[in-house]
């Protein structure tokens, strides 16, 4: 949409070949592979659910989701709940890039990725980033870095699976860092996706893939907003391409009903108070007419 | 005690109500900013005719929710799961890529795409309110001296068309009396003469009073040369400056802030300096009181707890579609209302006119 345009134009070269379509996962001919690279540098490959009609629909069969931004419905703002602050929209957001087949070149894309249809076989790229290709280096300039006044947020209680274990947790832990890749492509690799869920401002528990590779669970203390945790676990099993699909597909996690946040009144406060002020302003109206 | 409040005072009351405005797109709040609008213009407006443009400027904020839902329709991106509308979408070609024409309607989108509309619409009732409350041509004084010429120019350019109206109204009347017949177009050019020779009496009868009462009589002794280079290079600085605030990314550090804090000091100083060479006395003061101060504030709070609502909860400020939930009323926001619709009481009521014991 006009929303993405918008944000083709943040992006300074529109045809940027920062880097190619490195899927961890390989998909069947029929599927389209969607890659997620969140900030940090956690890259996680999905494979959508047969041969979706948009892009955003390839997105959510492979086992991701994503919210638009409420201002700006078609603007693309979160992907399992990354960034949780919201903040989406300048100088870092989520970029959208296509690629014929795994390993060809990234091409940013002309089109919203609510209209766009990408071809089975196809590769779907986004990125957190300043405008740059998954797998790329960062395009984020350092010249305003962030200082993070608080540590990160405390480690996982449970050790970390694998030493090549990239996690991200919280926000801005590494913003502005060269983001490297984490992912390089090696054939037979399986990126088990461990999503953390945080919504409650509590631990974020976080679901690992029904694949064969070793479960991993990790918590993320979230502390004040919510924020999410992507890990990303290599492993060196080998499931076949149905047992993948069906394992991101099994991950739309249904979202529960949020509880009551603090200083908000719920909806017929509203109501009510809206009557209140309007009916007043009325009845004052009509009183002065006479 | 009766008096009209200060222009400026509902402008900045308005600016902040609107600012406040711009930061949601929760229906709740926007109705009830609305509301707080309504009751202040309904409560405190005089019987100028200006004070009666308030039904128009919400009427075009109906116009302006309308149109964009039909152009959401139309155009827009489609999106949620609540099927409302049932539409064939039309393909197009290649080079139109992202737009969307036709297409089900979804509940979500159409929600969205309601409350963006709320919001601009609310925006332009708030300026709205402005203009019904604040006169404008006392608004027009309260410029600095220096533009004191300017201002002078504005009222009479905005005062032309009023006159106008009312003198086809006369001429209209003057023929009806006659018993002239004939309504529609054909009565166009009898009626334009008189009028353009009505208009021209007008404006040499308002040129003789101004020049009585002293207007555009000014000495150019303190007026120097430099003076509006001053103004000028103040403002290529706080153009520059803009660019500097609104992308701080691309552009070198010393580009925002402090460009634009020097361009703002020399904009002001050459108005400053330009303005002592102005002589003007005030023959009606607009008194600045306890009651102006507190109607800005009002409207000062009303932003300010929009902004900590969004800072400390943006999701409330905004209207959820995935999923669609029922929006939450934030209470640093419902302050802020409450605040916005203060004025209604706290300000002195407006001279009305006399109308005769009734």
């Amino acid at each position: 949409m006009k929303r993405t345009l918008l944000a083709l134009l943040l992006a300074v070269p529109l045809v940027s070949t920062g880097g190619t379509a490195q899927a961890a996962v390989t998909c069947t001919a029929e599927q389209v592979t969607v890659v997620v690279q969140y900030l940090g540098g956690g890259q996680v490959t999905g494979c959508s659910n047969g041969d979706p009609g948009t892009g955003v629909d390839a997105l959510r069969s492979a086992g991701f989701s994503f919210q638009y931004s409420p201002r700006e419905p078609g603007f693309v703002c979160t992907i399992d709940s990354n960034p949780g602050d919201g903040k989406c929209m300048k100088p870092k957001y989520w970029s959208y890039w296509h690629a014929s087949k795994p390993g060809a070149a990234w091409t940013y894309s002309s089109e919203g990725a609510g209209t766009y249809n990408p071809t089975p076989g196809s590769v779907e790229g986004w990125r957190f980033d300043c405008g740059a290709a998954p797998g790329a280096a960062s395009r984020c300039t350092t010249s305003s870095p962030k200082p993070s006044p608080k540590p990160s947020p405390k480690p996982s209680p449970r050790p970390a699976p694998t030493p090549s274990t990239h996690a991200s947790t919280g926000s801005g832990a590494q913003a502005g860092s060269g983001a490297s890749p984490s992912t390089t492509g090696k054939a037979g690799t399986v990126s088990a996706k461990a999503k953390a869920k945080a919504k409650a401002p509590d631990t974020a528990k976080a679901k690992a893939t029904k694949a064969k590779a070793k479960a991993t669970k990790a918590k993320a203390k979230a502390k004040k907003k919510p924020a999410a945790a992507a890990a990303v676990v290599s492993a060196s099993a080998t499931p076949s391409q149905d047992t993948i699909a069906n394992a991101a597909a099994s991950q739309s996690v249904p979202r529960a009903s949020e509880p009551p946040r603090r200083g908000t009144l719920p909806w017929w406060w509203g109501a009510i108070a809206l009557v209140l002020i309007g009916g007043t302003a009325g009845a004052v109206t009509v009183v002065r007419r006479r | 005690m009766t008096r009209d409040l200060h222009p400026v005072a509902w402008w900045g009351w308005a600016i902040g109500v609107a600012l406040a405005a711009s930061l949601t797109t929760n229906p709740l709040l926007l109705g009830l900013l609305f509301c707080s609008v309504w009751l202040v213009v309904a409560n405190r407006r005089g019987s100028s005719p200006w004070a009666r443009a308030f039904r128009l400027y919400v009427i075009l904020g109906a116009v302006v929710i309308v149109s964009r839902l039909v152009f959401y329709v139309l155009v827009g991106f489609k999106f949620g799961v609540h099927l409302v509308l049932r539409l064939p979408s039309i393909p197009l070609p290649d080079w139109a890529a992202g737009i969307q024409l036709g297409g089900d309607v979804f509940l979500e989108g159409l929600l969205a795409a309601a409350c963006l509309g709320l919001r601009l619409a609310v925006l332009i009732i708030a300026i709205g309110a402005a203009n019904a409350l604040a006169n404008p041509k006392r608004l027009l004084r309260s410029l600095p001296r220096a533009l004191h010429e300017l201002g002078t120019a504005v009222v009479v350019s905005v005062s032309v068309a009023p006159q106008l109206a009312e003198s086809v109204q006369r001429v209209m009347r003057a023929r009806h009396l006659r018993g002239e017949a004939g309504r529609g177009l054909r009565v166009v050019p009898r009626v334009a003469l008189p009028v353009l020779q009505d208009t021209l009496d007008r404006s040499l009868l308002l040129a003789s009073a101004m020049e009585a009462r002293g207007y555009g009589s000014h000495t150019d002794r303190h007026r120097a040369a430099w003076l509006p280079a001053v103004t000028l290079g103040g403002l290529v600085a706080v153009s520059l400056g803009m660019y500097g605030v609104l992308d701080p990314t691309r552009s070198p550090l010393w580009m925002g802030i402090p460009v634009m804090s020097v361009g703002v000091s020399m904009c002001a100083a050459g108005i400053w300096l330009s303005g002592r060479a102005v002589l003007v006395t005030t023959y009606r003061p607009d008194p600045w009181r306890l009651a102006e101060t507190l109607t800005v504030l009002c409207g000062i709070g009303c932003a300010a707890g929009m902004l900590w609502a969004r800072g400390t909860d943006p999701l409330s400020m905004d209207l959820q579609t995935q999923p669609l939930t029922a929006p939450l009323l934030p209470v640093t926001a419902l302050v802020g209302i409450v605040l916005a619709a203060l004025p209604a009481v706290i300000t002195p009521p407006p001279v009305r006119p006399y109308r005769g014991p009734q």
